[in-house]
Parts: structure tokens; C-alpha cells; sequence
């Protein structure tokens, strides 16, 4: 009988408290929008597991030193393996020709940041500190990558709750963008046509990694671990003599640090750390992180038509692309402008600043750690 | 707040000229390659 009774008491279920089972919930919400809406399915149903895990009492298993998740927390996100991981596949998967043919397109990645350094204020002012800010501000870069390598280095404790809204927000920009796109630009802007850029050769393709690598880590070396396996990776792709290594990065590799990412990320949310009021101003905030980088984007993209000959304007809506979601920005662009213009192919010229938005999203979190740090 | 403020405007400025010096390298190594690709294609 005393057996019995140690082994009731051993079990989980006299552990159970409210707040773990509002985790739950939440868990079920990421679990409902992977499965039933496949928003982000490949981060937020690993995320969501994550999640339940971490709020099932008893288990240890993010015990710091013991727990199996914390060693894949501790070993892959604190000590900055996976997410520069990611970003080898990304570089992998990333073709830079539509920026190499037009490369004012650049600037639009640049652009996209201001709402990252806007919201960064917003959040200080709103009393998180400076290093939680910059974590809240990298949001509206739309990259989850650069915003779980961020929150791990500046913010440990708001991983979780970023992570998950970063990917969340990267999951709705089809919902999110659209409307500021509208607000922003009149019918006659939405229907510029762009003309077709100049076909790249492959000795440029191959340069660019190359060069990028070289100028951006000379002027921001903090941003060197998620730039250098980015270029590391593109380089794989457009040298065409290392297939093997290219398939690895973008296929298996790639799966692998993505599973190692959204378990224990999903893992540090347990109910005391989630489930307080500042979480919602990190969901609020990084909303509107992302809805003012969208808006910087279009905006800049019509200050640059101001000084563009008729034929070279750019059409505004590109600019939207200036953050990071690749390539679910790209795509919703298109979608928009081919709404107020059924032939107008905008896809290809809104790549441009979506993988420019990489760039930018890692440059900004790269000055963040050089000034805070 | 001033340090908020000063990390901002560094920051916004910061990646501005980060992406101006892509761009300059970007010209110029379109510039040199199209050089050196119509080369090979006179000497071809």
C-alpha cells in the first residue's frame, strides 16, 4: 500500500498547477496554427512541443546541468551553434541575383530597419531595459534566427516569448503587411511596372559572398557568426562545385538545427517566466516592430522615386519586402500588386530586399551587441 | 535615455552605411566582372 501511495506521489498529476495548464493551452494554440493553418509549421510545432514539455511537472528535463533539453538549449542556443547553422542553410537556399542586377534594391533592406531602432526606443521608454529593448526591436526584422541569437546573448529570459512572436508575426505577414501596403501608396503606385534587370553572370554570383563577407564583418564584426555562415553557405550554392555540401545545408543540416531549435526554445517558456503582463507588451510592441518596418520600407522606397527617372522607379510596394520573412514577404508583395495589376510580375524585383532584409536584420542585431554589450 | 537614444540613431545610421558600402562593392565588382566576362568573350 505504501508503495502505491509513493508511486502516486512520485507521478506528475499532484504537481499540476493552473498556470501549466494555461500553457497548455497556448502549446494547443501553436499546435492548432502549425497543424490546421500550417503558419510556420516547421518552427512552431516543434516550438509548441517545446512548450509542453517544459510545463509537465516533474520531468527535469530543463534542469540546468541534467536536463536533456537544457543540454540542447545550453550546447546549441547559448553557445551560438544553431542559429549560424540556420543561417549556412538560408545562405544555401538564397539567391542573390535580383539584388545583383538591381542593386539600389538594397537599400530597401536598410530601410525596413528603421522600425527595429523605432521600436527599440518605444520598448525603453515603455521601462523594459536597454538590453531587452534591442531583443523586442529586433522583431520587426522579421528573421527568427537573428532574433533567437539575439535574446540568447542580450535577453536569456525573453527568449521564449520573442522567438514565438517573431515566428508568429513571420507566419502572419500575409494578414499583417497588406493593409499598411494599401494605407501607404495610391493605385497609380502599385501598378509600376519595374523592367527586367540585367542577367548576372556566375563569376558575380560567385564574388558576392566573397565580397559581402569581407565588407560587412570588417564594419560590424559582432555580426560575423550569423554572417559568415550566411555567406558560407551562398558560397556553396553559387561556386556549383561542392553539390553535396550545398544539398546538406539546405536539406538535412537544415532540418536537423531546426528540430534542436524549437524544442528547447518552445522549452524555456515555462508558466512563471510566459505568463506575466510584460509578454503581451513583447507581442504588442514586436507587432508594431514589424508593422513600422513595413511601413519604413514602402516609404523609403518612395523617397527613392523622387530621384528616379520615369522607367527606373521602383514600385513602393517592393519596399515592404525590406524585411526579412523570406520569401513569404516576397510572395505577399506580389500578391498585392497583382491585385491592382493582374500582369505586373513583381515576385523577382521584391526578392531583391527580402534577402537585402537579411542583411540589414543581421547588421542591426550586429550593432545592438557592439553598443549594449 | 540618451543611451537609447545615441544606440537609435547609430544603429539606423549604422546599417545605412553598412548597406551603402554593399552597394558601392556591389557596382564595382559588377563593373569589374562584366569587364573581365566581355574580355573573354573578345578573346573567345
Amino acid at each position: 500500500m505504501d508503495n502505491l501511495f509513493e508511486l502516486i506521489n512520485m507521478s506528475g498529476f499532484l504537481y499540476m498547477t493552473p498556470k501549466m495548464l494555461a500553457m497548455w493551452g497556448i502549446a494547443g494554440i501553436l499546435f492548432y496554427l502549425a497543424i490546421a493553418k500550417q503558419f510556420e509549421p516547421l518552427l512552431l510545432l516543434p516550438i509548441g512541443f517545446g512548450i509542453l514539455l517544459a510545463n509537465l511537472p516533474l520531468t527535469g528535463l530543463m534542469e540546468p546541468g541534467e536536463g536533456l533539453i537544457w543540454r540542447f538549449y545550453h550546447y546549441g542556443i547559448q553557445w551560438e551553434i544553431i542559429p549560424p547553422l540556420i543561417f549556412l542553410g538560408v545562405g544555401a537556399m538564397t539567391d542573390f541575383g535580383p539584388v545583383l542586377a538591381n542593386p539600389k534594391l538594397l537599400f530597401l533592406g536598410a530601410g525596413a530597419q528603421v522600425g527595429v531602432y523605432i521600436t527599440f526606443f518605444s520598448a525603453y521608454i515603455f521601462g523594459f531595459d536597454i538590453s531587452e529593448s534591442a531583443v523586442i526591436g529586433i522583431i520587426g526584422g522579421a528573421d527568427g534566427p537573428t532574433t533567437i541569437y539575439l535574446a540568447a546573448k542580450m535577453a536569456p529570459h525573453m527568449l521564449g516569448s520573442c522567438a514565438v512572436a517573431a515566428y508568429s508575426y513571420m507566419a502572419m505577414v500575409p494578414i499583417v503587411q497588406p493593409p499598411v501596403m494599401k494605407f501607404l501608396t495610391t493605385k497609380k503606385e502599385r501598378v509600376i511596372r519595374m523592367k527586367t534587370e540585367r542577367k548576372v553572370g556566375r563569376l558575380e554570383k560567385i564574388l558576392f559572398p566573397i565580397l559581402a563577407s569581407i565588407v560587412i564583418i570588417l564594419l560590424i564584426p559582432a555580426a560575423a557568426p550569423l554572417m559568415a555562415m550566411f555567406m558560407l553557405g551562398n558560397i556553396f550554392r553559387e561556386s556549383k562545385v561542392v553539390d553535396r555540401l550545398n544539398n546538406a545545408a539546405q536539406n538535412e543540416l537544415m532540418n536537423i538545427a531546426t528540430i534542436f531549435l524549437g524544442v528547447p526554445v518552445g522549452a524555456t517558456m515555462n508558466a512563471d517566466q510566459f505568463l506575466r503582463p510584460d509578454v503581451i507588451f513583447i507581442f504588442v510592441l514586436g507587432l508594431i516592430a514589424f508593422m513600422i518596418s513595413t511601413a519604413s520600407g514602402v516609404l523609403l522606397a518612395k523617397f527613392m522615386n523622387l530621384f528616379l527617372k520615369e522607367g527606373k522607379k521602383i514600385n513602393p510596394l517592393v519596399g515592404a519586402a525590406g524585411v526579412s520573412a523570406v520569401p513569404m514577404a516576397a510572395r505577399v508583395v506580389h500578391s498585392v500588386g497583382s491585385k491592382a495589376d493582374k500582369k505586373n510580375y513583381l515576385l523577382m524585383h521584391a526578392m531583391g530586399p527580402n534577402v537585402a532584409g537579411v542583411i540589414g536584420t543581421v547588421m542591426a542585431a550586429g550593432i545592438f551587441l557592439s553598443l549594449i554589450q | 535615455m540618451w543611451q537609447a537614444i545615441e544606440v537609435s540613431i547609430a544603429g539606423i545610421c549604422g546599417v545605412m552605411f553598412g548597406i551603402f558600402v554593399l552597394y558601392c562593392t556591389v557596382r564595382l565588382s559588377g563593373y569589374v566582372t562584366e569587364k573581365i566576362e566581355n574580355r573573354g568573350k573578345k578573346d573567345g
